[in-house]
């Protein structure tokens, strides 16, 4: 271990305990999970990277070992900050897994590295397969049992098998995988070390705070139920590669194959492939509320889209409807118009006795027929 | 995890533009990746077991937020070219 436990125990500040100092902690966590699923997420983010830095630090100032679960600890709240900060929308939904499994994988293999966990110790030794296969195997039916009570919305809508397939895979590998690998494999070692059985239910229950942004309390709940299985399999068999697959297959399942397979109740919800389009700078609103509405209409009606086309059409707007409406006036017709009047002043004004032929009996009559009525 | 990302970020995504989200949790994931870097060059100066244990546990965050920064730094170079 990189920093001997027993020697520099002492050396933590009086107060807690080490069992009271990681349940403070990991009570921290799952509430700073939990606000960033059910609220808006900023609260959330701002809590983890807080707690992410007081984690790291509190354990690096103690040099307690028996804190080393504050390491693994501190890995969840990163999970979730890049979860929301990574550019998830410039990839397909299959791949977004992906984004925040891969490092995550690079922040568990620096955490193992310094806390001087072996392979064997992360579940990763050479397991009893028929046992591990086994234990993979219950992913499938219960993969089909968390789509039947959750009805989660198709991530890959009319795609093709092999892309089905494909989506399968990453979100098997890197949400399933890496989670167990995550939980299973660094935290709950570390939890069980200074809290015996109970390190386990600590896991479930931190497992459980990472599905608080589904809002569903039968999901919540399926994953904490789940995860005490999974936690008792792999603290028996010392294995995490059965529990892993199982998890794989259980998501691939739940979230790809069997929503394609059997489709969903109810529609999954739109997946903005571009939502970065959007953004309406804040002037644009007003300029359309100035600008003469009637003439961009019939142009631009054409394109109902909600919310995100009407801001594209008012700023051609003004630049659209403006010009056409003078330059008719003004460039086209003077080459046209011009030369036909101009000969005419030019010739008529020779003649200039027709006007005053005109001018005087005009006002004459008048006057007569007024007088005689 | 999975629900981290289809759920939670999804619902960012829905909810905020990418300049929106840039200066929300962008900001606070910019801002905790500086006082991370700023208080291991710190340390670094300082010589001592401490020191050495403290910069040791601070990578383990920096290293993964570096390389989210350098995903959504190329994210957004791809959008400009």
């Amino acid at each position: 271990m990189a920093i001997s436990s027993d020697v520099r125990a002492p050396a933590r500040a009086a107060g807690l305990s080490a069992r009271g100092v990681v349940g403070t902690y990991a009570i921290a966590v799952g509430a700073a999970l939990a606000i960033q699923g059910l609220a808006p997420p900023l609260a959330g983010t701002i809590a983890c990277g807080v707690l992410v830095a007081v984690l790291l630090n509190d354990h690096a100032a103690t040099g307690d070992g028996r804190l080393d679960p504050l390491v693994a600890l501190a890995l969840l709240p990163l999970a979730g900050i890049l979860a929301v900060a990574m550019p998830i929308a410039e990839v397909p939904v299959a791949l977004w897994p992906a984004l925040v499994a891969v490092p995550m994988l690079l922040a568990i293999a620096l955490a193992a590295r310094r806390l001087g966990l072996s392979r064997a110790m992360l579940g990763l030794a050479a397991p009893a397969w028929r046992v591990q296969g086994r234990v993979a195997a219950t992913g499938l039916p219960l993969g089909l049992a968390a789509y039947l009570v959750l009805r989660p919305g198709q991530l890959t809508p009319h795609e093709g098998a092999l892309a089905v397939a494909g989506a399968a895979v990453a979100i098997g590998l890197f949400a399933g995988g890496v989670e167990e690998l995550l939980m299973r494999g660094l935290l709950q070692p570390l939890l069980v070390r200074i809290d015996g059985g109970r390190g386990v239910a600590w896991t479930a229950v931190l497992s459980a705070a990472l599905y608080a942004g589904t809002r569903s309390a039968a999901a919540i709940a399926l994953a904490g139920g789940l995860s005490l299985l999974a936690g008792g399999v792999a603290r028996r068999t010392r294995s995490i590669a059965g529990v892993s697959l199982g998890h794989g297959l259980l998501v691939a399942g739940a979230l790809v194959v069997w929503p394609a397979l059997l489709g969903t109740a109810a529609p999954g919800p739109a997946l903005p492939l571009v939502p970065d389009r959007a953004p309406a700078p804040p002037s644009v609103p007003s300029l359309v509320e100035r600008a003469p509405k009637p003439r961009p209409a019939p142009v631009a009606r054409p394109h109902p889209a909600p919310a995100v086309r009407p801001v594209r059409v008012h700023r051609r707007a003004p630049v659209v409807a403006a010009p056409p409406a003078p330059p008719p006036v003004a460039t086209t017709p003077p080459p046209v118009a011009q030369p036909t009047p101009a000969p005419r002043p030019v010739v008529r004004p020779a003649p200039r006795p027709a006007p005053r032929p005109v001018r005087r009996p005009a006002p004459k009559p008048p006057q007569t027929f007024d007088d005689s009525g | 995890m999975s629900s981290l990302v289809l759920d939670t970020g999804r619902r960012l995504v829905d909810a905020q533009t990418f300049g929106a989200r840039s200066v929300t949790v962008g900001l606070v994931v910019v801002v905790l990746l500086a006082v991370l870097l700023i208080e291991s060059e710190l340390l670094r100066g300082l010589d001592g077991r401490r020191a050495r244990a403290t910069i040791g546990n601070l990578t383990i965050a920096i290293a993964p937020l570096l390389v989210a920064f350098a995903v959504i730094l190329g994210a957004r170079l791809g959008h400009i070219v």
